[in-house]
């Protein structure tokens, strides 16, 4: 059995990294692709079917960090990363940015495995806990984000706050869109295009790039990927709590100041999301990502076994998953730095109303404009942009606090 | 001063497109889909379907659960209690569920979006 499941993580890997380069494709979509060919896999383990599946959702979280940071084409999990992770980039340092979120994801394994034995005795206490609260601690998150806003921004925070979940609750809670293309064109359009439209109108040069990853304290990577490790397990075990809150969470209680820490964190939180997901099927039983329900569905019960062995194949994939990712951002930095980067920018935008109106035609591309001027308001106002966060945070608030709209 | 100008027609843009989402979402129409149609290709999909209520159950904390009966087969729907509370859960005939497809236990079922009494 071994060789087929070294072979099929390898083959996860590989899929996880083109679904990390192409903006708008989430490892969901090629998991859908992989139960059609499960008629084609009959003759394989069970277990090296789902390491396939494990492989691609974990290699996708390191891999995705690399069209938000150099093309600022954002994913529900990747969309607060954009303005750290752009900045970096604007200081010639895009590199070091990947490699923070690469060493958040590195950092917040190690933790998983050393921590492996408290956690599946406390996971099934704390998700029967922390349900009835998170609400509560959602509308704090959201308040001392507006609170720590200076004088006047205040109401130009909850403005932007209200008019982003305002858009997430019309179009969560319809039919507007297909579920699995939702995220795309209010996401793009909260975070990605301001940020090219801002870069086009203040006519941003690219400086050319420092060609190595740069040097990261262990304390920051400690740090930062302790935060990320806690805001995972949030995401692992609530339903409706996606890495987007996670972030802003953490978001909060970093310093400004602190954008490295932040990028190793957010780096984090999505590996910590991927592993909590298979920890939560084990301990309680609940299917808390399109990955963990593949698993269930494959391999019926789900046993301690099987958590070693997923556990096992997540701490290879992260290994290869790293390298793959630090190599292909070192070609996405010296491929950037030959073109102008207007002429990028220009051509992402291009390129993302092109992939709205495939994923989501007409109607995708209204709720692209919508959330293009929502997202507008934020950086324009001068207030913070994750408050944009509220097309997710406000519809989880609603649905905890049980309001049907 | 064009920074501002931008802002404010971001502003207003934003309003009147929330306003011209909302309207489009409640008129928005699905087409109807045979419930025999139906298949693990279509989970996390939206589907309207169209059939008689059978075995309806309202738990304590306000989920209904029915099976929805069409002309050849069948589905288990549920509807969320804070989704629950938009509708007169007191239906017991003909109606149309649009909802997303989902799985629960290897079985298909709907988790309802909009009920409307046929």
């Amino acid at each position: 059995m071994f060789p087929e499941i070294l072979l099929f993580t390898l083959a996860g890997v590989a899929g996880g990294t083109i679904a990390g380069l192409i903006p708008g494709v989430h490892p969901n979509t090629l998991i859908l692709i992989i139960f059609g060919l499960l008629p084609l896999l009959v003759g394989f383990p069970p277990q090296a079917v789902v390491a396939l599946i494990i492989s691609m959702a974990i290699a996708n979280t390191l891999v995705d960090f690399i069209p938000s940071v150099f093309l600022g084409c954002p994913e529900d999990d990747t969309a607060l990363s954009i303005l750290p992770g752009h900045r970096l980039l604007l200081e010639g340092k895009g590199l070091e940015a990947v490699f923070l979120t690469v060493v958040g994801g590195i950092g917040v394994i190690a933790l998983f495995i050393l921590l492996s034995p408290l956690l599946l005795k406390t996971l099934p206490f704390l998700y029967s806990n922390i349900k009835y609260y998170i609400h509560w601690i959602l509308i704090a998150i959201v308040s001392v984000m507006i609170f720590t806003e200076r004088g006047f921004k205040k109401l130009w925070g909850l403005l932007v706050f209200s008019l982003a979940g305002i858009l997430g609750v019309i179009t969560l809670n319809s039919t507007l869109l297909q579920p699995q293309f939702v995220f795309f064109p209010l996401f793009t359009g909260l975070f990605g295009i301001p940020t090219l439209l801002i870069s086009l109108k203040d006519k941003v040069k690219f400086p050319s790039q420092v060609r190595d990853f740069g040097i990261v304290k262990k304390s920051l990577a400690l740090i930062g990927s302790i935060k990320g490790f806690f805001a995972g397990l949030l995401v692992g075990i609530l339903p409706g709590v996606g890495s987007a809150q996670a972030g802003t969470l953490v978001q909060i209680i970093t310093r400004k100041e602190d954008t490295r820490e932040f990028l190793v964190s957010l780096g984090g939180i999505n590996t910590a999301n991927a592993l909590f997901a298979i920890a939560a099927l084990y301990t309680i039983s609940k299917a808390r990502s399109g990955a963990a329900v593949a698993i269930e569905r494959i391999l019926g019960s789900f046993s301690f076994n099987d958590l070693l062995l997923l556990i096992a194949v997540s701490l290879f994939t992260v290994g290869i998953a790293a390298v793959v990712t630090l190599f292909l951002s070192k070609k996405f930095s010296t491929l950037v730095e030959k073109v102008s980067y207007n002429r990028i920018s220009l051509s992402i935008l291009g390129m993302l109303l092109l992939l709205t109106i495939v994923f989501t035609g007409p109607l995708g591309l209204l709720v692209l404009l919508v959330s293009t001027a929502v997202g507008l308001i934020a950086p324009l106002s001068g207030v913070k942009r994750s408050l944009c966060m509220g097309v997710i945070i406000l519809p989880v608030i609603f649905y905890y606090l049980g309001i049907g709209l | 001063m064009e920074e501002k100008f931008i802002r404010n027609i971001s502003i207003v843009c934003s309003v009147a497109g929330l306003a011209l989402l909302f309207f489009v979402s409640r008129s928005i129409e699905l087409k109807q889909t045979d419930i025999i149609q139906i298949s693990y290709d279509d989970i996390g999909k939206n589907v309207k379907i169209c059939g008689e209520v059978v075995s309806k159950f309202v738990s304590k904390t306000g989920h209904v659960f029915f099976k929805l009966k069409g002309e050849t087969d069948g589905i288990d729907v549920v509807i969320f209690n804070n989704t629950a509370k938009k509708f007169n859960s007191n239906f017991d005939k003909e109606v149309c569920v649009t909802g997303t497809v989902d799985e629960y236990e290897g079985k298909l079922e709907i988790i309802a979006k909009n009920i409307q009494v046929r």
